[in-house]
């Protein structure tokens, strides 16, 4: 009888766990982000007036509101090396616009290596588990525009025209595989003066080689974006205080400042655009809208 | 007659706990209720159930007993971009690395919402340690040597990787407070 009893208590405690377990209910996420940034987004995007470049009148510059920053940096992905890959993590534990910014970052990414084979061993990015080819996986991704970080780890293994090739050859493979795409190239960014030179990744030669980038970037009609002068000493360096590892990695307010720069950057893209765009664009051109080009 | 229905009755329980073995992991409520009502019905012959602890309190817990390097927790979209993990498969997750992109430490415990997708989880996990040990290997040898020791780990519904210095802290307290 004692049995009997056992068993049933042992059925019906089954029953109630196969009803209970029959429907696997709930959903529950743990993921938190929180706000790195003293700057409030908001404060950030007010109009502002900068002074030309002769100081003599004020230019009012149009800020794009929050929603259309958020759009402008939602609708691109952010491709490069260790220094992007710290980018994205600051913008993983961020709440503004950077946060949804897609990223496809790795570790030792160079040009010359996102030129070489996908294998288990050369750097690429991963995309849904798998890695890619950078031009084979940006159309998987549908975005409008594509802002690209290296160079870094060139320098250290090629010389300067050599690295700059590279990049031409991969943006131009892009461009075959994403022929709407934006291409916007973002500077290389200085190691600390003191930190050990490998190859040719040394600052002065980071200089030239962003002149080079952007260059390139005018030639063939692509955006360049400067964030190596925001975090700079002022003497062609990394600032100390941006550096987080005593070499060329930043810290999270280096990322901080990077986010005003591009904030800076959507303001003066869409004033380019309102400007080529508006009906009285080719009035406002100089010389009644006459272009080197067009004479 | 008394000996027949009990065998009837026992073959159903049976069934009954096959069922609820293999038909999925649920929710942790449901299964908290569960394993309350097998302890307390079930107390006078066989031990006391262990009681899983959510994730989320998994990683209180670890947080409490180790300082991790300046972690972050990442979203669903960023392990669905990155890694091609399905959020909607997952019961519950904890995605936790490194801000720092020069150390490979991460702490990732995941439960399967249903027990035949721990397998592809596992397998998602496992390129996580590929792409770290790819990264490091040539570049930081200090962090691909923390990496080599990491491993993907199964118990019932839960998925875990570690890569740490202070795996095996991590490792006993995931351990003990997961239910296989």
């Amino acid at each position: 009888m004692r049995k009997f009893r056992k068993q049933g208590k042992f059925l019906c405690i089954a029953l109630v766990g196969t009803l209970a377990f029959g429907d696997c209910a709930t959903f529950s996420v743990y993921a938190s982000q929180s706000l790195s940034s003293d700057e409030s987004f908001a404060e950030i995007t007010d109009d502002v007036s900068v002074e030309s470049a002769g100081g003599m009148e004020t230019i009012d510059i149009p800020q794009l509101t929050d929603e259309q920053l958020a759009e402008y940096y939602e609708d691109s992905v952010f491709v490069g090396d260790s220094i992007m890959a710290g980018f994205r993590n600051y913008s993983a534990k961020s709440d503004t616009f950077v946060h949804d910014i897609d990223f496809l970052a790795v570790t030792s990414y160079s040009a010359g290596n996102a030129l070489k084979p996908v294998n288990s061993k050369n750097p690429h990015p991963l995309y849904q588990g798998k890695k890619y080819h950078l031009w084979d996986v940006l159309p998987l991704m549908d975005k409008k525009r594509v802002f690209i970080l290296l160079g870094m780890n060139d320098l250290v293994v090629t010389g300067l025209e050599d690295s700059r090739d590279n990049y031409k050859e991969l943006i131009d493979k892009i461009v075959e595989t994403s022929p709407d795409i934006e291409i916007h190239i973002v500077s290389v960014t200085y190691k600390l003066q003191e930190a050990q030179v490998k190859g040719c990744l040394d600052n002065p030669n980071i200089d030239l080689y962003n002149s080079l980038l952007q260059e390139m970037a005018d030639e063939n009609g692509w955006g360049y974006i400067d964030l190596c002068t925001p975090i700079s000493d002022g003497e062609g360096n990394l600032a100390q205080e941006y550096c987080s590892d005593g070499y060329v990695h930043l810290t999270s307010s280096a990322y901080t400042q990077w986010e005003a720069a591009l904030i800076d950057y959507a303001n003066a893209m869409q004033m380019e655009q309102e400007e080529t765009t508006s009906p009285n664009a080719v009035s406002d051109l100089p010389c009644g809208g006459q272009t080197a080009d067009s004479v | 007659m008394n000996t027949k229905k009990t065998r009837i009755l026992y073959i159903l329980a049976v069934l009954a706990e096959s069922v609820l073995l293999l038909g999925g992991c649920g929710g942790k409520d449901e299964q908290q209720d569960i394993s309350t009502e097998i302890q307390s019905s079930a107390a006078d012959e066989t031990n006391p159930a262990e009681e899983a602890k959510s994730v989320e309190e998994i990683y209180a817990e670890i947080t409490q007993a180790v300082s991790l390097q300046s972690p972050i927790l990442v979203d669903e979209d960023f392990i669905m971009n990155y890694y091609g993990i399905d959020s909607t498969k997952l019961e519950e997750y904890v995605f936790s690395m490194s801000e720092d992109a020069t150390q490979a430490e991460c702490v990732i415990v995941m439960k399967a919402r249903d027990i035949g997708d721990v397998d592809e989880l596992a397998d998602a996990l496992q390129v996580v340690v590929d792409e770290k040990k790819n990264e490091m290997e040539n570049y930081l040898p200090e962090q691909f040597a923390i990496v080599e020791k990491s491993n993907v780990e199964t118990k019932g519904c839960y998925v875990w990787l570690v890569i740490s210095e202070q795996s095996d802290v991590i490792l006993d307290i995931i351990e003990e407070n997961t239910v296989g």
